[in-house]
Protein backbone atom coordinates (compact mmCIF):
# COMPACT_ATOMS: atom_id res chain seq x y z
CA UNK A 1 0.00 0.00 0.00
CA UNK A 2 0.80 3.19 -0.92
CA UNK A 3 1.27 5.05 2.48
CA UNK A 4 0.86 8.89 0.96
CA UNK A 5 -2.74 7.92 -0.24
CA UNK A 6 -3.76 7.30 3.33
CA UNK A 7 -6.87 8.92 4.32
CA UNK A 8 -9.13 9.96 6.94
CA UNK A 9 -12.67 9.82 6.78
CA UNK A 10 -14.47 12.89 7.37
CA UNK A 11 -16.86 12.72 10.24
CA UNK A 12 -18.96 15.57 10.80
CA UNK A 13 -18.44 17.04 14.44
CA UNK A 14 -22.19 16.23 15.62
CA UNK A 15 -21.31 12.81 14.91
CA UNK A 16 -18.59 12.29 17.15
CA UNK A 17 -20.53 14.00 20.28
CA UNK A 18 -23.25 11.56 19.08
CA UNK A 19 -20.58 8.51 19.45
CA UNK A 20 -19.24 10.74 22.79
CA UNK A 21 -22.62 11.02 24.31
CA UNK A 22 -24.02 7.13 23.80
CA UNK A 23 -20.35 6.04 24.53
CA UNK A 24 -20.72 7.89 27.73
CA UNK A 25 -24.03 6.86 28.53
CA UNK A 26 -22.54 3.17 27.73
CA UNK A 27 -19.53 3.41 29.97
CA UNK A 28 -20.27 5.61 32.99
CA UNK A 29 -23.76 5.46 33.77
CA UNK A 30 -23.14 7.91 36.73
CA UNK A 31 -24.11 11.11 36.89
CA UNK A 32 -20.38 11.82 39.04
CA UNK A 33 -18.42 13.93 37.51
CA UNK A 34 -14.62 13.79 37.02
CA UNK A 35 -15.02 10.71 34.86
CA UNK A 36 -12.83 7.99 35.98
CA UNK A 37 -11.05 7.06 33.06
CA UNK A 38 -8.94 4.07 34.40
CA UNK A 39 -12.51 2.32 35.47
CA UNK A 40 -13.32 2.77 31.97
CA UNK A 41 -10.31 1.52 30.21
CA UNK A 42 -9.67 -1.22 32.66
CA UNK A 43 -12.39 -2.41 34.72
CA UNK A 44 -15.47 -1.97 32.48
CA UNK A 45 -13.47 -2.42 28.61
CA UNK A 46 -10.70 -4.54 30.09
CA UNK A 47 -8.02 -2.82 28.25
CA UNK A 48 -4.73 -2.93 29.33
CA UNK A 49 -2.77 -0.38 30.83
CA UNK A 50 0.73 -0.06 30.28
CA UNK A 51 2.67 2.77 32.33
CA UNK A 52 6.29 3.09 30.21
CA UNK A 53 8.94 4.45 31.67
CA UNK A 54 10.11 7.36 29.54
CA UNK A 55 7.81 7.74 27.09
CA UNK A 56 7.26 11.39 27.35
CA UNK A 57 10.79 12.73 28.31
CA UNK A 58 12.51 10.61 24.84
CA UNK A 59 9.57 10.84 23.06
CA UNK A 60 7.17 13.37 23.75
CA UNK A 61 4.45 10.75 23.98
CA UNK A 62 2.11 10.99 26.51
CA UNK A 63 0.25 7.84 25.33
CA UNK A 64 -0.80 5.44 22.86
CA UNK A 65 -3.13 2.98 21.89
CA UNK A 66 -1.25 -0.34 20.52
CA UNK A 67 -1.58 -1.71 17.31
CA UNK A 68 -3.55 -5.02 18.63
CA UNK A 69 -6.18 -2.80 20.84
CA UNK A 70 -5.28 -4.71 23.33
CA UNK A 71 -4.71 -1.76 25.44
CA UNK A 72 -3.71 1.79 26.21
CA UNK A 73 0.49 2.70 26.82
CA UNK A 74 0.95 5.57 29.31
CA UNK A 75 3.78 7.47 30.19
CA UNK A 76 5.03 6.10 33.72
CA UNK A 77 5.32 9.78 35.24
CA UNK A 78 2.46 11.03 34.25
CA UNK A 79 0.42 7.92 35.32
CA UNK A 80 2.11 7.75 38.76
CA UNK A 81 2.01 11.41 39.90
CA UNK A 82 -1.64 12.79 41.19
CA UNK A 83 -0.11 16.55 39.37
CA UNK A 84 -0.78 14.81 35.80
CA UNK A 85 -4.26 13.15 36.64
CA UNK A 86 -6.40 15.63 34.12
CA UNK A 87 -3.67 15.25 31.69
CA UNK A 88 -4.05 11.66 32.31
CA UNK A 89 -7.60 11.81 32.21
CA UNK A 90 -7.88 13.09 28.85
CA UNK A 91 -5.18 11.37 27.23
CA UNK A 92 -7.04 7.89 28.41
CA UNK A 93 -10.70 9.62 26.69
CA UNK A 94 -8.22 10.55 23.48
CA UNK A 95 -7.50 6.82 23.52
CA UNK A 96 -10.76 5.41 23.65
CA UNK A 97 -11.67 8.17 20.85
CA UNK A 98 -9.01 6.22 19.06
CA UNK A 99 -10.56 3.02 20.10
CA UNK A 100 -14.38 3.64 18.83
CA UNK A 101 -13.67 5.85 15.65
CA UNK A 102 -10.76 4.35 14.28
CA UNK A 103 -10.92 0.71 14.98
CA UNK A 104 -11.46 -0.42 11.74
CA UNK A 105 -8.43 1.66 10.86
CA UNK A 106 -6.46 -0.29 12.55
CA UNK A 107 -7.87 -3.48 11.75
CA UNK A 108 -7.48 -3.22 8.40
CA UNK A 109 -3.65 -2.26 8.26
CA UNK A 110 -1.91 -4.85 8.17
CA UNK A 111 1.89 -3.78 9.30
CA UNK A 112 4.06 -7.38 9.15
CA UNK A 113 7.55 -5.44 10.63
CA UNK A 114 8.90 -2.69 12.20
CA UNK A 115 9.96 -1.08 9.44
CA UNK A 116 7.21 -1.14 7.68
CA UNK A 117 5.63 0.37 10.57
CA UNK A 118 8.51 3.35 10.37
CA UNK A 119 7.76 3.56 6.95
CA UNK A 120 3.60 3.44 7.54
CA UNK A 121 3.98 6.98 10.30
CA UNK A 122 6.56 8.73 7.95
CA UNK A 123 4.27 8.56 4.50
CA UNK A 124 0.92 9.18 6.46
CA UNK A 125 0.00 12.65 5.10
CA UNK A 126 0.86 15.24 7.95
CA UNK A 127 -3.08 16.88 6.84
CA UNK A 128 -4.64 13.16 7.38
CA UNK A 129 -2.77 11.95 10.51
CA UNK A 130 -4.25 15.20 11.99
CA UNK A 131 -7.52 15.01 11.08
CA UNK A 132 -7.35 11.22 13.03
CA UNK A 133 -5.84 13.11 16.29
CA UNK A 134 -8.05 16.41 15.59
CA UNK A 135 -11.63 13.62 16.00
CA UNK A 136 -9.72 11.84 18.91
CA UNK A 137 -9.27 15.15 20.45
CA UNK A 138 -12.88 16.12 19.77
CA UNK A 139 -14.63 13.24 21.31
CA UNK A 140 -12.48 13.40 24.14
CA UNK A 141 -13.81 16.83 25.25
CA UNK A 142 -17.21 15.71 24.66
CA UNK A 143 -17.01 12.79 26.68
CA UNK A 144 -15.63 14.56 29.33
CA UNK A 145 -17.60 17.47 29.29
CA UNK A 146 -21.06 16.67 29.16
CA UNK A 147 -23.26 19.32 27.22
CA UNK A 148 -25.95 19.54 29.98
CA UNK A 149 -23.69 19.96 32.98
CA UNK A 150 -21.32 22.40 31.23
CA UNK A 151 -24.66 24.51 30.11
CA UNK A 152 -26.08 24.06 33.81
CA UNK A 153 -22.49 25.29 34.98
CA UNK A 154 -22.46 27.93 32.58
CA UNK A 155 -25.28 29.39 33.63
CA UNK A 156 -24.34 29.51 36.89
CA UNK A 157 -21.19 31.67 35.88
CA UNK A 158 -23.71 33.81 33.80
CA UNK A 159 -25.84 34.80 36.58
CA UNK A 160 -22.62 36.18 38.70
CA UNK A 161 -21.21 37.79 35.28
CA UNK A 162 -24.61 39.67 35.08
CA UNK A 163 -24.92 40.97 38.56
CA UNK A 164 -21.74 42.76 38.39
CA UNK A 165 -21.60 45.54 36.03
CA UNK A 166 -17.99 45.42 35.27
CA UNK A 167 -17.66 42.33 33.60
CA UNK A 168 -20.70 42.62 31.75
CA UNK A 169 -19.34 45.56 30.02
CA UNK A 170 -15.90 43.43 29.36
CA UNK A 171 -17.91 40.57 28.36
CA UNK A 172 -19.08 42.75 25.69
CA UNK A 173 -15.59 44.28 24.35
CA UNK A 174 -13.41 41.17 25.13
CA UNK A 175 -15.56 37.74 25.36
CA UNK A 176 -12.17 36.17 25.39
CA UNK A 177 -10.21 37.64 28.18
CA UNK A 178 -13.78 37.20 30.49
CA UNK A 179 -13.49 33.52 29.58
CA UNK A 180 -10.00 33.30 30.85
CA UNK A 181 -11.21 34.50 33.75
CA UNK A 182 -14.46 31.96 34.28
CA UNK A 183 -12.73 29.14 32.45
CA UNK A 184 -10.74 28.23 35.90
CA UNK A 185 -13.91 27.98 37.86
CA UNK A 186 -15.95 25.85 35.25
CA UNK A 187 -13.14 23.65 34.97
CA UNK A 188 -12.78 22.12 37.93
CA UNK A 189 -16.10 19.27 38.41
CA UNK A 190 -14.85 17.93 35.12
CA UNK A 191 -11.12 17.59 36.18
CA UNK A 192 -9.91 18.87 32.40
CA UNK A 193 -7.70 21.82 31.48
CA UNK A 194 -9.07 25.19 31.25
CA UNK A 195 -8.17 24.80 27.41
CA UNK A 196 -10.42 21.72 27.18
CA UNK A 197 -13.19 23.81 28.27
CA UNK A 198 -12.82 27.03 26.66
CA UNK A 199 -12.17 24.84 23.33
CA UNK A 200 -15.98 22.97 24.41
CA UNK A 201 -18.07 26.04 25.18
CA UNK A 202 -16.76 27.70 21.77
CA UNK A 203 -17.44 24.49 19.80
CA UNK A 204 -20.54 24.26 21.54
CA UNK A 205 -21.68 27.46 20.27
CA UNK A 206 -22.06 28.18 24.40
CA UNK A 207 -19.40 31.28 24.37
CA UNK A 208 -20.25 34.32 24.26
CA UNK A 209 -23.34 34.15 25.69
CA UNK A 210 -26.52 35.53 24.41
CA UNK A 211 -26.94 38.76 26.67
CA UNK B 1 -0.14 -42.84 22.11
CA UNK B 2 1.64 -42.98 25.41
CA UNK B 3 0.73 -42.62 28.99
CA UNK B 4 2.64 -41.48 31.61
CA UNK B 5 2.70 -41.81 35.14
CA UNK B 6 4.01 -38.46 37.08
CA UNK B 7 4.23 -37.96 40.46
CA UNK B 8 3.17 -34.69 42.06
CA UNK B 9 4.76 -31.57 41.04
CA UNK B 10 6.61 -33.41 38.28
CA UNK B 11 7.05 -31.82 35.08
CA UNK B 12 7.17 -33.57 31.20
CA UNK B 13 7.90 -31.37 28.54
CA UNK B 14 6.02 -33.26 25.39
CA UNK B 15 6.92 -33.31 22.03
CA UNK B 16 3.12 -34.44 21.16
CA UNK B 17 0.42 -32.18 20.67
CA UNK B 18 -0.19 -31.28 24.24
CA UNK B 19 2.55 -29.23 24.92
CA UNK B 20 3.89 -29.07 28.81
CA UNK B 21 2.30 -31.22 31.24
CA UNK B 22 2.51 -30.54 35.25
CA UNK B 23 0.78 -32.57 38.25
CA UNK B 24 0.21 -30.36 40.79
CA UNK B 25 -1.87 -31.71 44.28
CA UNK B 26 -4.81 -30.52 42.93
CA UNK B 27 -5.04 -31.59 38.72
CA UNK B 28 -3.20 -32.21 35.53
CA UNK B 29 -2.54 -28.99 34.01
CA UNK B 30 -1.63 -28.77 30.73
CA UNK B 31 -0.14 -25.71 29.69
CA UNK B 32 0.77 -24.30 26.10
CA UNK B 33 -1.30 -26.38 23.94
CA UNK B 34 -0.29 -26.15 20.64
CA UNK B 35 -3.03 -27.41 19.09
CA UNK B 36 -4.24 -30.35 21.64
CA UNK B 37 -7.71 -30.62 23.17
CA UNK B 38 -5.93 -30.07 26.48
CA UNK B 39 -7.50 -27.22 28.59
CA UNK B 40 -5.51 -23.49 28.84
CA UNK B 41 -4.57 -23.50 32.38
CA UNK B 42 -4.83 -19.84 33.44
CA UNK B 43 -1.56 -18.11 34.19
CA UNK B 44 -0.27 -16.69 37.10
CA UNK B 45 -0.82 -12.69 35.62
CA UNK B 46 -4.22 -13.66 34.26
CA UNK B 47 -4.88 -14.92 37.72
CA UNK B 48 -4.15 -11.90 39.20
CA UNK B 49 -6.18 -9.27 36.56
CA UNK B 50 -9.03 -11.06 36.89
CA UNK B 51 -9.24 -11.00 40.63
CA UNK B 52 -7.96 -7.37 40.59
CA UNK B 53 -10.55 -6.15 37.96
CA UNK B 54 -13.13 -8.31 39.16
CA UNK B 55 -12.49 -6.04 42.92
CA UNK B 56 -12.90 -3.34 40.80
CA UNK B 57 -9.17 -2.62 41.81
CA UNK B 58 -7.03 -0.45 38.94
CA UNK B 59 -3.50 -1.34 38.21
CA UNK B 60 -2.55 1.81 39.79
CA UNK B 61 -4.48 1.45 43.23
CA UNK B 62 -3.14 -2.35 43.72
CA UNK B 63 0.48 -1.36 43.02
CA UNK B 64 0.60 1.45 45.28
CA UNK B 65 -1.13 -0.87 47.70
CA UNK B 66 1.79 -3.58 46.96
CA UNK B 67 4.60 -0.74 46.70
CA UNK B 68 5.73 -2.37 43.36
CA UNK B 69 6.85 -0.75 39.86
CA UNK B 70 3.65 -0.15 38.04
CA UNK B 71 5.27 -0.69 34.62
CA UNK B 72 6.87 -4.26 35.61
CA UNK B 73 3.79 -5.54 37.26
CA UNK B 74 1.95 -4.58 33.78
CA UNK B 75 4.38 -7.17 32.44
CA UNK B 76 3.90 -9.64 34.98
CA UNK B 77 0.13 -8.98 34.35
CA UNK B 78 0.92 -9.57 30.67
CA UNK B 79 3.17 -13.14 31.13
CA UNK B 80 6.14 -11.43 29.79
CA UNK B 81 8.08 -11.04 32.90
CA UNK B 82 8.29 -13.87 36.20
CA UNK B 83 6.08 -13.88 38.99
CA UNK B 84 7.25 -12.86 42.60
CA UNK B 85 8.59 -16.18 44.15
CA UNK B 86 9.15 -14.65 47.66
CA UNK B 87 6.48 -16.00 49.82
CA UNK B 88 6.23 -12.99 52.09
CA UNK B 89 5.29 -10.68 48.68
CA UNK B 90 2.43 -13.69 48.02
CA UNK B 91 0.82 -13.16 50.85
CA UNK B 92 1.06 -9.68 50.50
CA UNK B 93 -0.64 -9.94 46.93
CA UNK B 94 -3.43 -12.04 48.43
CA UNK B 95 -4.21 -9.98 51.50
CA UNK B 96 -5.00 -6.74 48.88
CA UNK B 97 -6.95 -9.37 46.69
CA UNK B 98 -8.86 -10.42 50.18
CA UNK B 99 -7.73 -14.29 49.19
CA UNK B 100 -7.84 -16.00 52.55
CA UNK B 101 -4.39 -18.05 53.04
CA UNK B 102 -4.90 -21.82 53.09
CA UNK B 103 -8.20 -21.21 50.40
CA UNK B 104 -7.69 -23.08 47.42
CA UNK B 105 -7.92 -19.67 45.62
CA UNK B 106 -4.25 -19.13 48.10
CA UNK B 107 -3.01 -22.22 46.41
CA UNK B 108 -3.94 -21.78 42.98
CA UNK B 109 -1.86 -18.25 42.93
CA UNK B 110 1.28 -19.79 45.41
CA UNK B 111 1.44 -22.27 42.81
CA UNK B 112 0.75 -20.56 39.66
CA UNK B 113 3.89 -18.33 40.95
CA UNK B 114 5.97 -21.17 40.71
CA UNK B 115 5.08 -22.70 37.23
CA UNK B 116 5.24 -19.83 35.99
CA UNK B 117 8.65 -18.67 36.93
CA UNK B 118 10.00 -21.43 34.50
CA UNK B 119 7.69 -20.63 31.49
CA UNK B 120 8.11 -16.78 30.93
CA UNK B 121 9.85 -16.52 27.40
CA UNK B 122 13.10 -15.14 27.72
CA UNK B 123 13.27 -14.47 23.73
CA UNK B 124 13.70 -11.53 22.19
CA UNK B 125 10.02 -10.19 20.93
CA UNK B 126 9.08 -11.08 16.98
CA UNK B 127 8.44 -8.96 14.39
CA UNK B 128 4.90 -8.90 14.55
CA UNK B 129 5.06 -8.44 18.53
CA UNK B 130 6.49 -5.52 18.46
CA UNK B 131 4.35 -4.00 15.50
CA UNK B 132 1.47 -5.04 17.75
CA UNK B 133 2.94 -3.22 20.78
CA UNK B 134 3.15 -0.38 18.27
CA UNK B 135 0.49 2.67 18.15
CA UNK B 136 -0.98 3.72 15.13
CA UNK B 137 -1.33 7.18 16.48
CA UNK B 138 -0.10 9.56 19.08
CA UNK B 139 -1.29 11.26 22.05
CA UNK B 140 1.63 14.28 22.13
CA UNK B 141 2.27 17.35 23.08
CA UNK B 142 2.22 18.86 20.12
CA UNK B 143 0.37 17.25 18.30
CA UNK B 144 2.35 16.24 15.11
CA UNK B 145 3.99 13.66 13.83
CA UNK B 146 6.76 12.33 15.33
CA UNK B 147 10.81 12.56 13.84
CA UNK B 148 12.24 9.06 12.57
CA UNK B 149 14.63 9.41 15.32
CA UNK B 150 11.51 9.17 17.82
CA UNK B 151 10.29 6.36 16.26
CA UNK B 152 13.50 4.37 16.32
CA UNK B 153 13.57 5.36 20.23
CA UNK B 154 10.42 3.86 20.95
CA UNK B 155 11.10 0.79 18.64
CA UNK B 156 14.18 0.80 21.21
CA UNK B 157 11.71 1.35 24.55
CA UNK B 158 9.74 -1.76 23.17
CA UNK B 159 12.84 -4.06 22.68
CA UNK B 160 14.66 -3.26 25.66
CA UNK B 161 11.12 -3.32 28.15
CA UNK B 162 11.22 -7.28 27.45
CA UNK B 163 14.68 -7.60 29.12
CA UNK B 164 13.41 -5.90 32.17
CA UNK B 165 13.42 -7.85 35.75
CA UNK B 166 10.74 -7.63 38.58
Amino acid sequence: MNYKDFRCAWIDKKIIWDIADRARDELWAKEKLPIDMEEIIELKLQLNVEPTHGLLNLIDMDAYLKMDLSGIVVDYDSYMEARYANRLRFSLAHELGHYILHKDVYLKLNLTSAEEWKNFIINVPEDEYGDFEWQANEFAGRFLVPHNFLKARLDGVIKLIKQNKELTTYLKKDPDAVLSRVSPVLRKPFGVSEEVIERRLKRENLWPPDF
Amino acid sequence: MSIFLLKLGEILLTSFNCGIIITTKRKLIILQSHGGNGEEEEMFGEFIKRRRVSQGITLREFCRRLNVDASNWSKVERGLLSPPQDEEKLQEIAQVLEIPLNSDSWKELRDSANIDAGLIPKDILSDQQIVNALPMFFRTIRSDKPTQEELEVLIEILRKDKDIEL
